[in-house]
């Protein structure tokens, strides 16, 4: 009953910390491009998917409807889905619903963020996340979640920081090459992370990855008539999500079980049944360096605590054995949110298709796996593309 | 509402109608927060907010909440549920810029030509029996039923004088009482208008059941500022 | 708007103009600008004004779900595990364990600051493991904060608390013999 499902267009704006274009025009790029790379016009769409986390960003409330002309949307059935971060991969998921569903054949999915609008720092709207009863009245500051979330990793799998900013080096080192990228970094060394400012123990400066403008659109089109566009399909080969109680206080911090939980449903509709052997790469939600780590043992790629040691051994290296991050992650390219979806899936696609440029992963890549990480650290979303 | 009164020659007293209507009809509904019995009168001596918009004419907002567990057909005959099929639905967006945008509601006529399809729906005014359409404006019903195919442009302004749109009548609409019976769901909207088409459906509507109901249709607007809609259609 | 250089692979190129604060701040590019002014008044629910009511009278309480065999704290109405009401109203103690912290350097609005701030989760005593929730740390150095530790809680005097979580000042450390 479940259609099979391609991917025949990817495209990707610049990411900065503000860029001129409106959210309209950001979509209109991306939207474009992608087009452009499946060789199909505006009339070929037959339904779209918007990804675009808080209206608070935009200070536009609704802000899926007004996004929605750059979008291609306009005369079609469009909805915009938002689960926080986990919305780079999610709306590639929705996008997924409508063509395995049959209700569509052609769905173009946009992922679109614009956190330089907040002024003067989208912090002012990240407040809002809070629970108003228990953690607003202390006045929080976001970063001190991830420092928090940091210090249990660390604290029960004994993590030295050089492992961690190890991660943050290999990614911005990445991130030369992409056109798109904020913060690549040829030079940069383990030094430089340890050295750069304290923020809020154990984060330091170096570890964070950047609010950026940006958007991302990826086109996914039914298997059945995927040979008009291409002789050489990219697939989906599974899906996964999974929430946590938002209860944070409440949970172990130092595995994410959500994402193992997404993993899980994703692998097993892949037909993984060992994922260090069944995947050939994979694009781990990366805001905080720490977090590849984390996601990578919540992807199941390696054992709880032994992500570091992996990383240490240079194996998620561009031309290591289980490539980790090669599009330069957030950390490298820039985190405009939902548009992240540019390194999680967008790169997954492209470099399967081979044509990942100067970021092209060595051999034959089969199977890669993007996963995002969202809300008050609870939602996972994982998505598996394979070659055929 | 302008647009719409001037083009199907619909005048602001048959706009009152649905109010009154709509009002009444929640007085059968256990869950509604407005109902009331009032007349064309108490509409049209309400102050003008924004003309030809009065008061009245406006649904006020309620707070709720509507639950649905859907089911594959298997898994849903194994529980052992009461079979209500959602059958066909469908969805669409105009543009965002009000400059440009038609004020003809395409969003609900495109989606209900969606749904319809989906449902092998082929003369719509005769294979449904209930209608649930988006009334946060007293306009909008009539707006909308026209859209999605119930009567023709000016036709819907009769069927509700002659008393078509009754819980009695060849078309009942709205008789859970609507946004303006029940209150502005806002984003729940679509699941209240759905909620009350299945509970018709299993025959659970109590004082306001629609007789042999079989087939309804629910419609949402996504409210101000969009040109966003739904529609969706279940039957037995 | 596109930008012409082209590069090896896909995105081809990366359309997209940037620009500075400075050029926002110096009106170098044309914005508009808004500020909202929304207030909200949020109802707390059955389970969460009990919780407050407590914190006001000094004590902090946890609630049971007898399903799951557990008991919460922060208190809720019903059990997100097996989505079941939850049962009694628990006293617990103002001691716990600190599960994680932090030492921000930063404050709220994101500006550096010379004397940290130390925060981080705590377990409640008398509530099942690993439940507990944000507050701060006081009456100790930043290198004395460490996972694992026990502490208690110091409260703001009577008349000056208002059923809120700021009712506790912070968490000290918990000497040997303090109950």
């Amino acid at each position: 009953m479940k259609k099979e499902v391609a991917v025949i267009g990817a495209g990707m704006t610049l990411f900065r910390r503000r860029l001129k274009e409106t959210g309209k025009e950001l979509s209109y790029l991306a939207a474009k491009m992608a087009m452009e790379e499946a060789g199909i016009e505006k009339s070929d769409i037959d339904m779209v998917v918007m990804g675009s986390a808080p209206d608070a960003f935009d200070g536009i409330h609704m802000k899926g409807e007004n996004l929605l002309d750059g979008a291609a949307g306009v005369g079609k059935p469009y909805v915009r889905v938002f689960n926080g971060g986990g919305t780079g991969v999610f709306g590639p998921i929705a996008g997924w619903w409508h063509v395995a569903s049959g209700v569509a054949d052609v769905c173009l999915v946009v992922c679109e963020e614009k956190m330089g609008s907040c002024f003067p720092h989208p912090q002012t709207a990240f407040r809002h996340i809070w629970d108003p009863i228990l953690d607003r009245p202390l006045n929080p500051n976001l970063v001190w979640l991830f420092a928090m979330e940091m210090n249990r990793y660390m604290t029960v799998y004994n993590i030295k920081k050089e492992d961690i900013a190890r991660v943050a080096v290999k990614n911005k080192r990445n991130a030369v090459g992409h056109p798109c990228a904020q913060l690549a970094d040829p030079n940069i060394t383990i030094e430089d992370v340890l050295n750069s400012e304290m923020m809020a123990w154990p984060v330091q400066r170096l570890d964070i990855s950047p609010p950026s403008d940006g958007a991302a659109a990826l086109i996914f089109c039914n298997k059945d008539k995927v040979r008009q566009f291409t002789d050489d399909p990219i697939s989906v080969a599974g899906v996964g999500w999974n929430i946590d109680s938002t209860m944070w206080t409440n949970r172990d911090l130092c595995f994410p079980r959500y994402v193992a939980n997404a993993a899980k449903m994703a692998y097993k509709m892949a037909g993984i049944t060992d994922p260090p052997k069944g995947i050939d790469f994979a694009e781990p939600y990366d805001p905080f360096d720490y977090k590849e780590l984390h996601h990578m043992e919540g992807l199941l790629l390696c054992g709880k605590g032994e992500a570091p040691i992996l990383t240490r051994e240079g194996v998620t290296q561009r031309d290591g054995n289980l490539p980790i991050c090669p599009s330069g992650g957030l950390l490298g390219v820039g985190n405009p949110i939902a548009a992240t979806m540019g390194q999680k899936v967008c790169e997954v696609y492209w470099q399967l298709a081979g044509k990942a440029g100067k970021r092209q992963i060595p051999g034959d890549p089969q199977l890669g796996v993007g996963q995002a990480w969202g809300d008050i650290m609870q939602m996972a979303t994982v998505m598996a593309l394979r070659r055929g | 509402m302008q647009h719409y009164l001037k083009k199907t020659n619909t005048t602001e007293e048959q706009c009152a109608s649905v109010v009154v209507k709509n009002k009444k009809n929640a007085f059968a509904n256990p869950y509604a927060d407005y109902e009331a019995k009032i007349t064309i009168e108490d509409v049209m001596c309400s102050e003008y907010l924004f003309k030809p918009m009065k008061r009245l004419d406006i649904s006020s907002n309620v707070d709720g909440a509507v639950c649905f567990v859907l089911a594959d057909e298997e898994t849903a005959r194994n529980l052992g549920a009461d079979l209500i099929y959602l059958s066909g639905f469908g969805w669409s967006s105009e543009t965002p810029w009000l400059s440009t945008r038609g004020m003809d509601a395409s969003y609900a006529t495109k989606a209900a030509k969606m749904a319809y399809k989906m449902a092998g729906i082929t003369e719509p005014r005769k294979e449904i029996d209930i209608v649930e359409v988006d009334d946060r404006f007293s306009y909008k019903e009539l707006q909308h039923l026209e859209a999605i195919g119930m009567a023709k442009p000016g036709e819907a302004a009769k069927l509700l004088e002659e008393g078509e749109l009754d819980v009695k009548g060849s078309l009942p609409t709205n008789v859970s009482g609507g946004s303006l019976g029940v209150g502005n769901c806002l984003e729940a909207t679509g699941l209240q208008k759905s909620l009350e088409i299945v509970t018709q459906l299993r025959g659970h509507a109590g004082k306001r059941q629609v007789p042999n109901a079989k087939v309804g249709i629910a419609q949402a607007w996504r409210g101000i500022p969009s040109g966003s809609g739904a529609v969706a259609i279940f039957g037995r | 708007m596109a930008e012409e250089k082209k590069y090896e692979g896909y995105p081809k190129y990366a359309p997209g103009t940037h620009v500075s604060t400075k050029d926002i701040t110096e009106r170098k590019i044309t914005y508009t600008w808004w500020e909202p002014e929304v207030q909200y008044a949020w109802s707390l629910g059955p389970a969460m004004s009990r919780f407050l009511q407590e914190l006001k009278a000094g004590k902090i309480v946890g609630k049971t779900c007898n399903k799951c065999d557990r008991v919460i704290v922060p208190p809720r109405m019903f059990c997100e595990y097996c989505f079941g009401p939850t049962g009694e109203w628990v006293d617990l103690k103002d001691t716990g364990t600190v599960e994680t912290y932090s030492i921000s350097y930063l404050d709220p609005d994101a500006r550096r600051i010379e004397e940290p701030i130390l925060i981080g989760v705590i377990s409640i005593d008398g509530a099942s493991p690993q439940h507990g929730f944000m507050h701060y740390f006081g009456e100790m150095k930043p290198e004395e904060l460490k996972i694992g530790m026990k502490v208690k809680a110091v409260w703001k005097p009577e008349n000056e608390r208002e059923g809120s979580i700021t009712d506790i000042k912070y968490f000290k450390p918990l000497k040997g013999g303090e109950e």
